[in-house]
């Protein structure tokens, strides 16, 4: 059976260029601290990586810090800059953090964890389309504000948010800017400078490197207390020896990425843009969520009424076809996506969302195959829900 | 690894008894949408007290599907004074097993028939003797009350005998109603 890969927020296939790479990197095996040839050589490919990186952010090598996934660079900020040890002063003395409602749950429950050290977290709003109102956002900034943090782009609507305006509205304030920029880096051209964005995290296995690796800007000037302590690496901000073969996996990705974003990005947009036409043509009652934001080309969110998620997911799954959901009945919780939620959403359409996420590899012939299962997915469920049927004799 | 069994897929996939039985003479329906699950079982039940037949059309999750087609398959053909002692655990056991997070489905297939039974003897669930409290693990009032009978007062302690509040909504459903079963029992003082 042909399979269909349509969760590529969740995670990517390794590239093959990356994979050549990685195992080129495996033959490396110095530590990168040493002095001698051995760890020279590896020292070399993790700063030929870091210089990587740093281009494709407009930013400096020694900004760039090498971790082990996005949700541990997310955490380094989050608690590195607001630990009470006055390792950064501005996140130490004042008391309030400002995230989005709709940020992932590695920002989310980090920011949550604050409370408890007695720091004030204010979740800013969304509109129903999922981008974050900057209107509250501005209401929220005060001269208490340690630390903003907004994501680039959602992992489950793909709303892209209004960064460079939040960037203007904190500018000369001396307040932390951070942006979760985990499914937008490699997808859109980002530059930390333009932006002027203290940190930014990244990850390696949604842009076709290699799980386990992940990346914290960090602006120069801009201090953070480390959360793993000991050794000198990443400029004392990341102890234990580097990760030789992943980081190098993350240089080729980031160097691939970069080279074709434009022509993907285009490619992507059209086919996910046909898709969600005929969707909404050919299936009755399915909406597309946040369809008049500004969205990542490749993220397609839409509510199926009167059926729920998970089911759709494990239908689709027989017949190959990968998708994710954000009904609660996946995640082992009554509430649906907290994202949708957050857009104002009522459970049973949030109930009913299916997240399509296309990729390097996705052609039109994997569209039609999935257009084709997904007509016969969801009108196998109706004819099994009562909701349906109540639709069906009110029309 | 999948986290459903071969059965479960299958009836899920498969499932026996859908639709809508029009000589139906008991109805049962549970859940809401906003909790991303509905079920509603018809049964027909003979002159001899045997249900006859039975269907189900159900809004949920591949788990809440097979667990209304599993549970048609196991009270067509019995009398319903026996069916309607078909327990959560035996419908989760025979659909080879369920995830802890999915219980509840199993639940509510018991919830659907316990209400189609009343509404056959023309009765409403209400009048239950013995209704179930936590919702996600399937544990009844009896069960709790046992509990709380031989001097438990603390809600922890009656989770880890019962089980209750201990499913997919951590007790947010049903830990107002055992914190009240604990008031009712011990009076004010506790």
């Amino acid at each position: 059976m042909k399979r269909v890969y349509l969760d590529h927020n969740a995670t990517t296939p390794i590239h093959p260029e990356v994979k050549a790479a990685m195992i080129a990197a495996m033959e490396v095996f110095g530590n990168a601290s040493s002095h001698h040839s051995f760890g020279r050589e590896a020292h070399e490919l993790i700063e030929n990586a870091r210089k990587t990186v740093a281009d494709a952010l407009g930013a400096q090598p020694e900004e760039i810090i090498f971790t082990s996934c996005g949700s541990e660079s997310n955490n380094l900020v989050i608690k590195g800059v607001t630990c009470g040890n006055s390792v950064c002063k501005i996140g130490c003395e004042r008391s309030e953090v400002i995230i989005s409602a709709i940020e992932h749950p590695s920002v989310l429950n980090t920011a949550k964890c604050l409370q408890g050290e007695g720091k004030i977290v204010h979740l800013c709003p969304v509109n129903e389309n999922g981008v974050v109102k900057l209107d509250v956002l501005e209401s929220l900034i005060s001269d208490k504000t340690a630390l903003v943090s907004i994501m680039y782009a959602n992992n489950e609507t793909g709303a892209i948010q209004p960064i460079e305006e939040i960037a203007n509205m904190i500018s000369g304030r001396n307040i932390i800017f951070h942006t979760d920029a985990v499914q937008a880096f490699g997808k859109i051209p980002i530059n930390v400078k333009k932006l002027n964005l203290d940190f930014l995290s990244l990850s390696g296995h949604k842009i076709y490197g290699p799980k386990g690796v992940g990346v914290l800007y960090k602006k120069k000037l801009r201090k953070v207390c480390p959360l793993i302590h000991g050794g000198h690496h990443e400029f004392n901000l990341r102890a234990g020896t580097e990760n030789t073969v992943h980081i190098a996996g993350l240089g080729k990705a980031v160097e691939l990425c970069i080279a074709d974003m434009d022509s993907e990005w285009q490619r992507l947009g059209e086919l996910r843009n046909w898709f969600e036409a005929e969707v909404v043509h050919r299936i009755p009652d399915s909406i597309v969520n946040g369809a008049d934001a500004d969205r990542m080309a490749h993220t397609s969110n839409i509510s199926f009424r009167y059926i729920e998620g998970e089911s759709i997911l494990y239908d689709l799954d027989f017949d190959g076809i990968a998708v994710s959901t954000g009904s609660a009945c996946s995640s082992g919780s009554l509430e649906p996506s907290h994202v949708l939620l957050a857009m104002g959403m009522d459970h049973g359409r949030a109930h009913s969302s299916i997240r399509f996420s296309l990729g390097r590899s996705t052609t039109k012939e994997d569209l039609v195959c999935t257009l084709g299962a997904l007509e016969r997915t969801v009108t196998r469920l109706r004819n099994m829900s009562p909701l349906w049927k109540d639709r069906i004799k009110k029309a | 690894m999948n986290q459903y069994s071969e059965i479960l897929l299958d009836h899920f996939r498969n499932p026996r008894n859908v639709g809508d039985l029009p000589d139906a003479n008991g109805v049962g329906e549970v859940g809401n949408e906003a909790c991303g699950d509905i079920m509603k079982l018809y049964i027909k039940v003979n002159d001899e007290g045997i249900i006859e037949d039975a269907r189900f059309e159900t809004f949920g999750c591949a788990s809440a599907i097979a667990s209304s087609s599993i549970a048609t398959e196991m009270i067509i053909g019995k009398p319903v004074e026996e069916a309607i002692h078909l327990s959560n655990k035996a419908i989760a056991d025979a659909l080879g097993g369920m995830p802890k997070h999915k219980l509840h489905c199993s639940v509510l297939a018991v919830d659907a028939l316990a209400r189609a039974v009343a509404n056959y003897r023309g009765e409403t669930v209400e009048d239950a003797p013995d209704p179930v409290i936590c919702h996600c693990m399937g544990i009844k009032k009896s069960a709790i009350l046992d509990v709380i009978e031989h001097g438990i007062d603390d809600l922890d302690e009656i989770a880890a005998r019962t089980e209750a509040m201990t499913g997919a909504c951590g007790g947010e459903r049903c830990r107002p109603v055992i914190e009240k079963m604990v008031k009712d029992f011990f009076g004010d003082e506790k």
